[in-house]
């Protein structure tokens, strides 16, 4: 692996997680590269969201440890945490009635102290975050009357109101219809390229993945098979590895970016 | 701002009928000359009435903020401070002293109360501990733990001395019945702190309806929370239950009508407006009626519960 | 909130044909545990005794105390705990809610509060008369619960019907308490079967109950898929072409007949209800048609356990509402912390 050492201030050395008797995550060592949209790709049950969850401080490691910024997560408080990482479950949950404005708030929550009162800073800041995933509008509305896809925004207005450098998604895309499937990813890339962001997401989709991340991961049965570039990546031999299917990798003529045409 | 002024507009008059109705009437001129000194209604308001009131309402606020913490940590909008174990240990607790030929009774049933409280609600938490809660392992071990202490009371009611078991059903019937300013001011010095504490947790509570992996991603410690939580919980229901004895239905229904009005971040304080509003209109009701106000409490909801169900407009 | 998303239902690897194998072995155990508790009791009989008591028609000591005192206590048993257990698994499937019980419907406030009116107004007594009283008493309460809780919008959902519940309970109950503190004589009357007994049942009133009761068992078991369909939420069930309100009148009915019918027989017996579906459901995980299928013998079977284990071992007659929760709340405490990595 060719991690650019130094420029990762979250690693993973060496961790196995598993549950029971079962290994979900092996002897894993990930770096994760500072200012870089990382894409975790692979198959159902291969560890993705377990690994993201484990790059969270979420999971008990077997073996190893995480880092962040040299200091092992374990060390670290949950607010303090919380303050440099974001993470975006999967299926995160809220109640029906609580608005919008008011969940985007909740990503403040390791900001304020027991008696710190809310300040204008942290409602711009929210309004930022609403602004930027294009659910300002829908500020009032309770979550429970909003589409999947405004609904996913409005999660991710939340983390991105938790204002940390690292961003953890595991599948923002999903529930979303193309456009807004761009978007998000647009999204992703533009707060990377702006704002110096790091972002980690489990992606399910090769082309996505391709043409937004910096990087790809692929993993199989709790192990790392390769990580680089996606046009390093997005090979026929490794895809067949990783998804056992049979691939041509074409390459988008107006910018050169690997498009991946799975036929079987 | 309507969500406080609609309890405590209710409370005011229903505090001041309180005072001024009773064997012997007074007027309001009268209840005022309690505060001048006047040896009377000294006697009548200040050592009779007073305290009662300041019981009713201490108590309600007990139990409805008790009920909202119990909703929010077990995540369901049907669960009540009983379902900690509060009342069953509680009840059991006070019915083995009632029944048990020898034991001292009188001032050391509240004590018995509460103690069975905490050793239920202790239990409850210690066998739902798996390398941490979750909340519906506390709803389960509730259920479980609630089903023992049940049986003990059955039993005891199925083959104690028949008017041993009347007394103990009339202490489980919750009442406000002798309330005086000594058991009031050490239920105030208890229940306040813990009252307060709840409130400056309202973004907590207000918080734990979201999942696990999000509230430890927004940096909450989350066991800690829990613990903490029921920890207030198990204080602010057991010396409700010490005071008057098992109260059910105010903890159930007091934040559903908070809930109505209340922006999330004032729920608990409304909360417990509503509670004591609510067992006040009870204990007044059952002072007329010579019953205990923990049977009246569910006549005094029934009401609110309509008005409850009318709004209900999603699932 | 919804309801629903409180009760995350365990994830299950176990392979198929265990779950059948299961469920025949638990229906196999139940004839055993009838014989194991008609063999129990204060006159020792032997067991060729008791077969020969049971076929020949001899008037003896053994044949009456097989057939009017024994029988009829097992019969009994069997039929409220299937019964209880079964409707138990509805309720919580319908309402989405694993706080949900039949008694949150009323059934057992109302027939308790039936009960109690019956002996304090119109002194009447003996186990067969109150019966209908109870199960009147339980119909009228699961009536007044259902029209209330489909007041306004939306019908009947969850959540209004479980407040409905819940405040008519607490309102029976307050009527009932009032009663017994007033009147020491029907307190005396009325407590051992509050507690939920099955001892002194005449055959009479089995051979009554007894066809409602497998009615609604058949019934249950008949309508497990559409209940299955109804507790994964209304939107999926009515996207799958289900009518809600239909089936969830359907299923309300079911408990009335199923839990009234048991309360009648028994008393307002608790804990079966609300545990046994969790049991079944640790035991096979959250497809309700299994969890119905498994709790019908489950509670049968830990009826029988707890009115006769006791009896059994000291002698001693401790009502079964009693006895229940002393066997079966430690075994559901241990049951949920064993599963209780799934409980996340």
């Amino acid at each position: 692996m060719s991690d650019a050492a130094g420029t990762a201030r979250l690693r993973a050395h060496a961790i196995s997680v598993g549950y029971r008797s079962r290994d979900v995550l092996h002897d894993l060592t990930l770096a994760v590269p500072t200012g870089q949209f990382t894409a975790l790709l692979g198959p159902n049950g291969s560890g993705k969201s377990t690994l993201l969850r484990a790059f969270a401080g979420l999971t008990t490691l077997r073996a190893g440890e995480v880092t962040l910024d040299g200091h092992a997560l374990s060390t670290l408080s949950r607010r303090r945490l919380a303050q440099y990482l974001s993470l975006l479950p999967q299926t995160p949950h809220a109640p029906d009635d609580l608005a919008v404005g008011d969940l985007v708030a909740q990503g403040r929550y390791p900001h304020r102290r027991l008696f710190t009162p809310w300040s204008s800073q942290d409602q711009a800041i929210c309004n930022d975050a609403m602004r930027l995933t294009d659910v300002d509008d829908l500020a009032a509305r309770p979550l429970g009357r909003l589409s999947g896809g405004q609904r996913q925004r409005a999660w991710i207005a939340m983390t991105l109101a938790q204002s940390a450098d690292i961003l953890l998604l595991d599948e923002p895309t999903t529930y979303l219809d193309i456009a807004h499937q761009l978007d998000i990813l647009d999204l992703l890339r533009r707060l990377v390229r702006d704002q110096g962001k790091t972002i980690v997401a489990v992606l399910h989709d090769i082309n996505h993945a391709a043409r937004f991340a910096d990087r790809i991961c692929l993993l199989k049965e709790g192990r790392i098979v390769s990580s680089g570039a996606p046009r390093d990546i997005i090979q026929p031999d490794s895809l067949k590895e990783v998804f056992s299917i049979e691939a041509t990798i074409l390459h988008d003529p107006q910018d050169g970016v690997p498009v991946c045409v799975a036929r079987r | 701002m309507m969500a406080v002024a609609l309890p405590a507009l209710l409370i005011l008059p229903l505090a001041a009928l309180s005072l001024s109705w009773g064997d012997a009437g007074l007027a309001p001129g009268d209840v005022a000359a309690w505060l001048s000194g006047d040896p009377v209604a000294a006697v009548l308001v200040g050592s009779l009435r007073a305290p009662r009131l300041a019981a009713a309402l201490l108590v309600g606020a007990c139990l409805g903020v008790a009920g909202a913490i119990t909703q929010a940590v077990m995540r369901n909008p049907l669960a009540e401070p009983g379902l900690l174990g509060i009342n069953g240990g509680a009840g059991f607790a006070v019915m083995l002293l009632i029944v048990h030929p020898t034991a001292p009774t009188g001032q050391w049933l509240p004590v018995a109360g509460f103690a069975g409280a905490a050793v239920a609600a202790g239990a409850i938490y210690a066998l739902s501990w798996n390398g941490g809660t979750s909340s519906i392992r506390l709803i389960l071990i509730g259920i479980g733990v609630s089903a023992l202490t049940g049986a003990g009371i059955a039993f005891i009611t199925a083959f104690g001395e028949v008017s041993a078991v009347q007394r103990a059903m009339s202490w489980m019937a919750g009442s406000l019945y002798g309330s005086d300013w000594t058991r009031v001011s050490v239920l105030l010095a208890w229940a306040v702190p813990a009252l307060a504490a709840t409130c400056l947790l309202s973004r907590e509570l207000g918080l734990m309806a979201f999942d696990d992996d999000t509230l430890r991603g927004l940096g909450l410690r989350l066991q800690l929370m829990r613990g903490m939580m029921i920890l207030l919980c198990t204080l602010l229901a057991g010396a409700a239950v010490a005071m008057a004895g098992p109260i059910a239905f105010i903890g159930l229904i007091a934040p559903h009508l908070a809930r109505l009005s209340a922006k999330p971040r004032y729920l608990i304080p409304i909360t417990a407006l509503y509670g004591a509003m609510l067992l006040l209109a009870a204990d007044i009701m059952a002072r007329a009626l010579m019953l205990p106000a923990g049977i009246l409490a569910p006549l005094i909801g029934a009401p609110f519960v309509g008005f409850l169900l009318r709004k209900q407009t999603h699932e | 909130m919804t309801a629903s998303d409180a009760a995350p239902l365990p994830q299950h690897r176990r392979p198929r044909w265990l779950r059948g194998f299961g469920l025949i072995l638990a229906v196999a155990v139940l004839p055993v545990l009838a014989l194991w508790a008609l063999n129990v009791g204060n006159a020792a009989i032997s067991l060729d005794r008791l077969i020969a008591a049971a076929t020949g028609f001899d008037a003896s000591r053994e044949h009456v105390i097989l057939w009017e005192v024994r029988l009829p206590r097992v019969l009994a048993g069997l039929l409220v705990g299937a019964q209880l257990a079964v409707a138990g698994a509805i309720m919580q499937a319908v309402t989405a809610n694993p706080l949900a019980s039949p008694g949150l419907l009323g059934i057992n406030a109302g027939a308790a509060f039936a009960v109690v009116l019956a002996i304090a107004l119109a002194g009447i007594d003996g186990a067969g008369t109150l019966m209908w009283f109870a199960f009147l008493g339980a119909g009228a309460a699961a009536v007044a619960v259902y029209a209330l809780g489909s007041a306004g919008q939306g019908g009947a959902t969850p959540l209004k019907l479980a407040l409905a519940g819940a405040v008519l309970t607490a309102f029976l109950a307050s009527l009932t308490t009032v009663i017994l503190l007033r009147d020491q004589t029907t307190l005396d009357n009325v407590r051992l079967w509050s507690v939920g007994s099955l001892s002194g049942r005449p055959m009479a009133a089995v051979l009554a109950i007894g066809p409602w009761g497998l009615a609604g068992l058949a019934g249950a078991v008949l309508a497990s898929g559409p209940i299955m369909t109804l507790s994964l939420g209304s939107d999926l069930s009515r996207a799958l072409g289900q009518s809600i309100g239909l089936w969830r009148a359907i299923s309300a009915l079911m408990v009335v007949l199923l839990a009234g019918t048991a309360v009648a027989l028994a008393g307002p017996v608790g804990f079966v209800g609300l545990v046994v579906p969790h049991m079944a459901r640790l035991l096979v995980g959250p497809d309700y048609r299994w969890v119905i299928a498994y709790s019908a013998p489950l509670g049968a079977g830990l009826v029988v356990i707890a009115d006769t284990a006791l009896r059994w071992l000291s002698g001693v007659d401790i009502p079964v509402g009693v006895t229940l929760a002393l066997v079966g709340g430690p075994v559901f405490i241990a049951l949920v912390r064993r599963q209780g990595w799934n409980l996340r």
